[in-house]
């Protein structure tokens, strides 16, 4: 099966990174969407049909913590798996964010194999 | 027919009834290559992180150096025909052993350097067994792309 | 809290062999080679104590750096266009990681979006005579890393 996967970081090096990860994590990718903060992500998910949204936290206009607590409060939105792509290491917000529905976290530095299991796991393959 | 690849030395096959094979990596690291569509694959054996330390003799034998091995290793197997998207990395080795001032740490820094020539060339590393202090024989079956380690008598696929 | 050097040097070390595949080895601050064009990353950070972290190199080495980061080669055009961001991420990467590693996982910080500026040979100077900077070896090209905080009070 091919997934619709959205990528949410402000910087775009970090969302060619992210993507060169996915890429060579073996899945398949059917179209790979990106936005540069929580809001433009929450304009796309409006709109497209979505899998899968790896995002930060830290973005200016919408953060990552914000975008899901939207993402949560929409009936259309809050069944897609997020997970948390970020240096965060503090357990207080990590478990704030798990117990606000995020599926899962992947500190940076990541690698691919991490973010394959990522994918794996939560796509139950 | 049964391989055998030396150290700083790296020996390929598309011969399904060979078997490649190195003996006791300790802070080296050995990378299996395997094309899962094109049936071809490799074993190298790398001593070094950086080919910068010593241009000359990265020049005489690549495979001295992960850097300079895994680029030239990684070549032999297009020129075969092998596809970036089918080939199958296991890596192996890396352990940790000390120089005389307990800090320079050899093995890490080869686990370091793989990993950045295979995030260079777009290839994820399906299997790893890395670190500790153990010596490893790492082997590649030509007939089934499997990758098998024996570390202190024990065999398991990797 | 004490932050010590020795703890810092550890976790930047850790971070760019694990995200940029670069080493980095403990040299004088003081000591470092003069010339060339350097830039400055910056960024903030606040909690139960505020702070700041700077990371400087000269722009051949946030080249390497970008380079490693995307897994690209050095002389690709992307590279170029991609070498700010790119040392914004380290730092930023190096952030969170220090004030892990210096305040545990409980606190939570706000941390800035980073900044990247060129930096003059003055102003490197002086930033590396402050007494919190430290200096590295990446590869045969200098940095300076300043990692910098206070205490909030109330």
């Amino acid at each position: 099966m091919a997934y619709n996967i959205l990528v949410v970081d402000d910087s775009e090096t970090v969302r060619a990174v992210i993507a060169k990860a996915i890429g060579m994590s073996g899945v398949e990718v059917k179209s790979l969407m990106t936005a540069g903060n929580g809001q433009e992500a929450l304009d796309i998910l409006d709109k497209e049909w979505v899998d899968l949204v790896f995002a930060d936290i830290n973005m200016p206009v919408m953060g990552g913590v914000e975008m899901v607590k939207r993402m949560k409060a929409d009936d259309g939105m809050k069944g897609i798996p997020v997970v948390i792509v970020s240096t965060e290491g503090s357990a207080t917000r990590i478990n704030g964010l798990l117990e606000s529905g995020v599926r899962a976290f992947l500190r940076k530095p990541f690698t691919p194999e991490s973010l394959k299991t990522t994918i794996d796991s939560i796509m139950g393959k | 027919m049964k391989i055998i690849v030396g150290v700083a030395d790296m020996r390929f096959s598309d011969q399904a009834d060979d078997v490649i094979i190195t003996y006791s990596l300790g802070s080296c690291i050995g990378l299996t290559l395997y094309d899962t569509e094109r049936r071809v694959g490799g074993l190298v054996h790398c001593m070094l992180p950086l080919s910068k330390i010593d241009a000359a003799k990265a020049e005489a034998n690549p495979y001295m150096f992960i850097d300079s091995g895994v680029s030239a290793f990684l070549q032999k197997l297009f020129d075969l025909g092998a596809q970036r998207k089918t080939l199958v990395a296991k890596v192996a080795g890396g352990s940790q052993i000390m120089d005389d001032k307990g800090v320079f740490n050899i093995g890490e820094r080869n686990n370091t350097v793989v990993r950045k020539m295979l995030w260079k060339n777009n290839i994820l590393i399906s299997g790893e067994d890395t670190g500790g202090s153990v010596p490893r024989t790492m082997s590649l079956d030509l007939a089934t792309g499997k990758t098998v380690l024996k570390i202190q008598g024990t065999e398991k696929e990797l | 809290m004490e932050v010590t050097a020795e703890k810092v040097r550890e976790v930047f070390t850790r971070v760019m062999e694990k995200q940029v595949f670069l080493f980095a080895e403990d040299q004088d601050a003081a000591g470092m080679p003069e010339g060339g064009d350097w830039v400055e990353a910056r960024m903030a950070f606040r909690g139960p104590m505020g702070g700041s972290l700077s990371l400087a190199m000269p722009k051949e080495a946030e080249l390497e750096l970008a380079a490693n980061f995307l897994g690209k080669d050095a002389d690709d055009p992307e590279v170029a266009a991609c070498a700010e961001d790119s040392l914004k991420e380290i730092l930023n990467v190096v952030c969170g990681h220090l004030l892990t590693a210096f305040a545990g996982e409980e606190p939570v910080f706000d941390l800035s979006i980073p900044k990247v500026h060129p930096l003059s040979q003055g102003d490197r100077n002086a930033l590396a005579a402050l007494p919190d900077a430290l200096g590295f070896d990446v590869e045969g090209r200098p940095a300076l890393l300043r990692f910098h905080f206070e205490t909030i009070e109330g």
